[in-house]
């Protein structure tokens, strides 16, 4: 038997949140200082997490590597974390994507300025601007992976709604302070919808708490604690009228609202490209690839984990929400000019997949939802990289302003063309396991419109082969672009291809894509769950 | 123990398959890796050496594939029944398990030897006809990526794994077609080749999930043992399917099966509603429209079919369906291919109507005969095609057959072997599109699937197909000459990298009927392995015997080919339009000429409304009503917040802590108040 670490979770918590305080106290405006605290800070926690993943037993479905601590008895909150393999995966997400950005970000930073002198000043929302209060900075980009950790290991719902708002403050700094032109605006936009949602959520645990206080006289905010509650007693499914008066149903929409504005889902979704196109690159890549994912991750725990007779009753709706999301996403997708504008609406498009995983409510559906989340997270980290990088050669977001660069990069070419075939999930790609299995399960559903769902879900392929055709298109085939009214401009376009460690950064999530498309089982054997039997009641 | 057991595995197993596929994987990455490193810096000069090492790399690893399918192919005509590879599971999630498995039997195994045979030659021919080209590695890695996707499509053994190497060639199809992509038009119609494929793939998408809910598993020859066993069963004991399922099947389910597999096999080998991103796909370069666009992947479709004939078997209205559309297609392709001018417009009008004889042989039951034209067609197809290639780099990339003419002197060779490949594809007696084409025909009127009406429109179809393949020659090679001095100055006959090709599949067009002689000879070694599932029952009153129907369609194809080759012959400088020839209002040329307007239609149906909901859900749908109920929002909270400044600085510090006072507040008295 191995010897099982008693802290280790809280050690993965909280490492980052030292080396954030770590790089306030050093001088950060220093190249080589700030590579090493964020290099060493992303590789302890990627080599932590991949020795959860290493020691984690599969054969357990329970949490494991618990901690408990009371914290606030008195009001039945405590320091309770666990993970089990819905979270594992979450955590090595979060640690290898934080690697990625980090390795490539620590690069970046220090490189732009001289490899081509132009005009800083008329690009207002450069994605990689000379960082000012450099230290802040990435404090608040450690802290924020620190809350993320959090929020995917925490089992006491206090403790959970903690981490959920901390994880806010510091991306709410990041694209206030060193956002685009238009940062204050959308922030507010952000702040106002988020904490619109979690405010709802906060007052559901509450009276979650207060309603297994009346029936077992337990005070208890834990995970397994309330699972076991007479929740069902709660729910009337036999009307709709009688549906809509149970309390369940609330407390579910109330869950479930802070989720879906966080990933988000369509009607609640429009903060989402107006932040991605101004927070600055890190602050994209950890929105996109991770906060989003809390939302998902909460609504595979909590909405559906607790809520087990909503869940089914409600089903259908949330699976036509998932399947409206994919569809509006990638039509609106096909019609951007700005490269993260498409970007974040086949973010929208690839959450409607995910959200369709996870109300299909059976384990193939579930878990092809469970992969999506993973796959997505690599794909948009690289797409992200991708637009910094195609920014840094042609300073321009506008995919109108671009073409023909596949004969002046050929190597960014590639890449850009791998994370497409994972976006379009092509066989032999990580995402074609997943959205395969997410059709599978909706079509696999107990309710009489599930061919009708999958004919929906798999409409969707066509879609995305268009928006992301056109993506490419534009930036990468067709005549060279040429910009009458800055001739002088024409001279970035001769660009240099991807750098050593840019193709490195490529590399490896191309390993990733191409990798878990031949060979899943590899990686996301353990990761694996009977989701039927672990989810549900 | 665990050594005895692995020991026997591999014993039963073998790697061959995996080679077979990996060889193409091979090629590419060292074209894609090795050579650019070996090559890098050097321009102009060493350009030819890249030409000859890239092409051999590629070339080479398809014709080790092409042999090890021939020691395949020896190691099934012994005795065993089907070579399987070692296997793991690939999605492997609850029920859903599918193995990485790759079976080589007697059906796939033909393909195989086609596309390593066909593969191997337009590669070597590509090396002449891509020499100047500059992305000519490129076009080595993606052919050899198609290669492989093709062979992983045809022994993949699960459906999913089928989809994999579907999808794969739809992929290199695109790259291929936009392979050229600083033109505009021609990434249009690459991405309109894909979109249509993935329509089509929606069927076949659906068509997995209802198979793995309906029948419980993924695996081709698990799906059809199954379906026979129904089919055996059905009459007798209807609970033993349900034993053997454990799931719902009924006949009705088989059918919306067979449906949807073949709403894939429609896009993939382009026939109606989906066939307008074929005639497209010419844009590409010439052996990559021989290799893809004729021979291999476009065939795709009715290999699925075949390979899941025991499914068809049990549903007669899929095969009606299938029957009806693939007749449908091949008349009406075979119209529009008398119109055209563009000599591979042509070849492609020509292809999709072959296609429609083979999915019309499938739908009458007659498979054999379906992968017999299949084969012939290969070969004819890509030799018509690689000819084709070589006039067009002749005259320096014309292809409007108006602008040849006279050919005949200037490329003898290319000549010889283009007539033998429209002798074969008209169906003159004794080349090898006589015997499959007589063959389909016989079983269109023959089979108890098929009928009368069936069998005149592919007999129509016969007779069009060897007039406009006579057109095809008579204006590229004989009469007047009619192209330009500039043509003129340069015209020259191909090298003989380019030559070698076209002869051999000459002589595969001319000798490939012994192929499928198993009708007539006594079955032997060859046609044992090609009969694969035997033929059923011969209906009993036929309205022709076989020997009469061959003597007809022999009868037709020579009247046919010698009425176009004096039709459309000149004397003049003007080519002849076929308004003249026939006496046709100058309306149906029109109609002909632009294809009866069925992309205009697609594009004003389709296309450009959902352009314009797109464009109105990004700019209108977004701002006014998603945004709409947030900016409220926001309007509420700032008005408020107008109204409270008067207590408060404004700072976002004040508004957190009092936000943070409620909400303890509320909590506290929340949990007092319970006790």
């Amino acid at each position: 038997m191995l010897e099982r670490p008693t802290c280790l979770l809280s050690i993965i918590i909280f490492l980052p949140s030292v080396f954030a305080i770590l790089s306030l106290l050093l001088p950060m405006q220093k190249e080589w200082i700030r590579n090493l605290i964020l290099f060493s800070s992303s590789l302890c926690s990627l080599l932590l997490a991949l020795f959860l993943w290493n020691i984690f037993d599969v054969k357990n479905s329970g949490f494991q590597f618990s901690e408990f601590h009371e914290w606030i008895p008195k009001w039945g909150i405590a320091y309770a974390i666990g993970v089990d393999s819905i979270s594992l995966l979450m955590v090595l997400m979060t640690a290898i994507v934080a690697f990625i950005a980090f390795l490539s970000t620590s690069y970046n930073c220090h490189n732009h300025d001289h490899d081509h002198d132009h005009d800083h000043d008329h690009n207002h929302n450069h994605p990689l601007p000379a960082i000012k209060y450099a230290s802040a900075f990435y404090a608040l980009i450690l802290f924020l992976q620190t809350a993320l950790y959090g929020t995917f290991l925490a089992t006491d719902l206090f403790l959970f709604y903690f981490f959920w708002e901390i994880a806010l403050i510091p991306m709410l700094f990041i694209i206030g302070i060193w956002g685009g032109s238009k940062r204050l605006k959308v922030t507010i936009k952000f702040f106002i919808y988020t904490l619109f949602g979690s405010l709802f959520m906060l007052i559901a645990i509450i009276a979650l708490v207060a309603i297994h206080k009346e029936n077992t006289g337990v005070l208890s905010a834990q995970y397994n604690i309330l699972k076991q509650g007479q929740l069902a007693a709660y729910f009337d499914g036999s009307s709709p009228m009688a549906a809509l008066s149970s309390p369940q149903l609330w407390l579910f929409l109330a869950f479930t609202l802070a989720f879906i504005i966080k990933i988000p889902i369509v009607p609640f979704h429009t903060w989402q490209p107006d932040i991605y196109e101004e927070s600055p690159l890190l602050g994209a890549i950890f929105i996109s690839a991770l906060l989003a994912k809390m939302g998902t991750y909460g609504l595979l725990r909590f909405s559906i984990g607790l809520f087990a007779e909503v869940s089914n009753y409600i089903s259908p709706l949330m699976c036509i929400l998932g399947i409206v999301s994919i569809l509006y996403g990638a039509l609106c997708a096909w019609s951007q000019i700005s490269m993260k504008r498409v970007i974040a609406y086949s973010s929208i498009s690839h959450a409607g997949y995910i959200l369709v995983g996870l109300f299909t409510l059976n384990a193939i559906g579930m878990t092809g939802g469970l992969y999506q989340m993973f796959n997505h997270a690599l794909l948009v980290t690289g797409m992200f990289l991708m637009a910094s990088y195609l920014f840094e050669r042609v300073h321009t977001d506008n995919i109108r302003e671009m073409g023909g660069l596949a004969k002046i990069i050929p190597l960014h070419s590639l890449a850009l063309f791998i994370l497409l075939l994972s976006l379009i999930a092509l066989p032999g790609t990580n995402s074609f396991v997943g959205e395969f299995s997410i059709l599978v399960g909706t079509f696999n559903m107990n309710i009489r419109m599930a061919p009708l769902l999958a004919f929906f879900v798999a409409l969707g392929g066509i879609f995305s082969a268009l928006y992301a055709f056109r993506f490419y298109h534009l930036i990468m085939f067709g005549a060279i672009y040429k910009k009458e009214k800055h001739k002088e401009h024409r001279e970035p376009f001769l660009a240099f291809d991807l750098k050593i460690k840019e193709v490195l950064v490529m590399g490896i999530i191309a390993l990733f894509i191409l990798g878990l498309g031949i060979y899943p089982d590899l990686f996301f054997a353990k990761t694996k769950i009977s989701i039927t039997t672990k989810v549900m009641r | 123990m665990n050594e005895l057991q692995s020991l026997q595995t591999s014993l039963q197993t073998s790697f061959l398959p995996f080679w077979i596929i990996l060889l193409p994987l091979i090629g590419l990455i060292i074209n894609a890796v090795i050579t650019p490193l070996i090559f890098r810096g050097v321009h102009n000069h060493l350009h030819k050496t890249k030409v000859i090492f890239a092409g051999s790399v590629a070339t080479l690893v398809i014709f080790i594939s092409f042999l090890l399918s021939c020691y395949a192919y020896f190691i099934l005509s012994s005795n065993s029944s089907a070579i399987k590879s070692p296997s793991y599971l690939w999605p492997n999630i609850d029920t859903l398990k599918i193995s990485f498995q790759l079976v080589i039997d007697k059906l796939s195994i033909i393909l195989c030897l086609v596309v390593t045979a066909v593969g191997s030659l337009i590669h070597l021919y590509s090396i002449g006809y891509m020499g100047k080209d500059d992305g000519v590695v490129r076009y080595f890695v993606f052919l050899n990526l198609f290669c492989f996707s093709m062979l992983l499509l045809i022994i993949g053994n699960s459906l999913p794994l089928m989809f994999f190497g579907w999808e794969g060639v739809g992929l290199c199809s695109y790259l291929l077609i936009g392979f050229w992509y600083t033109d505009k038009e021609k990434l249009q119609n690459a991405t309109k080749a894909f979109i249509m494929n993935r329509i089509g793939d929606i069927g076949l998408l659906l068509a997995m999930v209802l198979i793995f809910k309906s029948i419980g598993t993924l695996e081709i020859s698990n799906i059809n043992q199954i379906i026979s066993t129904y089919q055996s069963t059905y009459q007798n004991t209807y609970q033993n399917i349900q034993q053997i399922t454990q799931q719902t099947l009924d006949s009705q389910t088989i059918t919306i099966i067979c449906l949807l597999l073949f709403v894939g096999a429609i896009g993939k080998s382009a026939q109606i509603p989906l066939y307008t991103w074929l005639p497209d796909a010419m844009s590409g370069p010439t052996p990559v429209s021989a290799l893809i666009h004729a021979a291999t992947m476009v065939t795709a479709g009715v290999y699925m079919i075949v390979r899941f004939s025991p499914l068809y078997q049990a549903s007669p209205t899929a095969m009606a369906v299938i029957a009806t559309i693939g007749a449908g297609t091949a008349l009406f392709a075979a119209t529009i291919a008398i119109a055209q001018n563009d000599i591979k417009k042509v070849l492609a009008y020509s292809t999709i109507s072959q296609l429609g004889f083979m999915f019309l042989a499938c739908g009458v039951g007659a498979y054999t005969a379906a992968i017999f034209h299949l084969l012939t067609h290969a070969f004819f197809k890509a030799l018509l095609f690689l000819g084709a290639g070589s006039v067009i780099h002749a005259c320096q990339g014309e292809q409007d057959m108006q602008k040849f003419g006279g050919l005949r002197k200037y490329l003898p060779h290319t000549f010889v072997t283009m007539m033998i490949g429209s002798f074969a594809i008209s169906g003159l007696p004794l080349f090898s599109g006589f015997f499959s084409k007589d063959e389909i025909l016989f079983s269109v009127l023959a089979l108890p699937y098929g009928g009368s009406g069936l069998y005149l429109i592919a007999t129509i179809t016969a007779f069009l197909t060897a007039i406009y393949t006579a057109r095809l020659i008579s204006m590229t090679f004989l009469g007047e000459e009619r192209f330009t001095v500039m043509v003129r100055k340069y015209l020259h006959e191909s090298p003989s990298v380019m030559l070698v090709p076209l002869y051999v599949l000459a002589f595969l067009a001319t000798i490939g009927g012994i192929f499928g002689l198993h009708h007539f000879l006594v079955p032997n070694n060859y046609s044992e392995i090609v009969i694969f599932s035997k033929l059923p029952e011969i209906g009993i009153h036929l309205p022709l015997t076989e020997r009469e129907v061959m003597i007809s369609s022999a009868f037709i194809s020579i009247v046919g080919f010698i009425l176009g080759l004096t039709l459309f012959r000149t004397k003049t400088k003007e080519s002849k339009s076929i308004r003249k020839i026939f006496k046709i209002p100058l309306s149906i040329q029109r109609v002909l000429e632009n294809k009866y307007y069925v992309d205009e239609i697609y594009d004003y149906i389709l296309v450009r409304p959902l352009r314009l909901f797109a464009y109105h859900c990004s700019i209108f749908v977004e701002q006014y009503v998603f945004d709409l109920v947030i900016v409220l929002l926001q309007r509420v909270i700032f008005s408020l917040g107008k109204k409270l400044r008067t207590l408060q600085s404004g700072d976002v510090q004040m508004y957190l802590l009092f936000f943070l006072l409620g909400i303890t507040s509320f909590l506290f008295l929340a949990l007092n108040f319970k006790g």
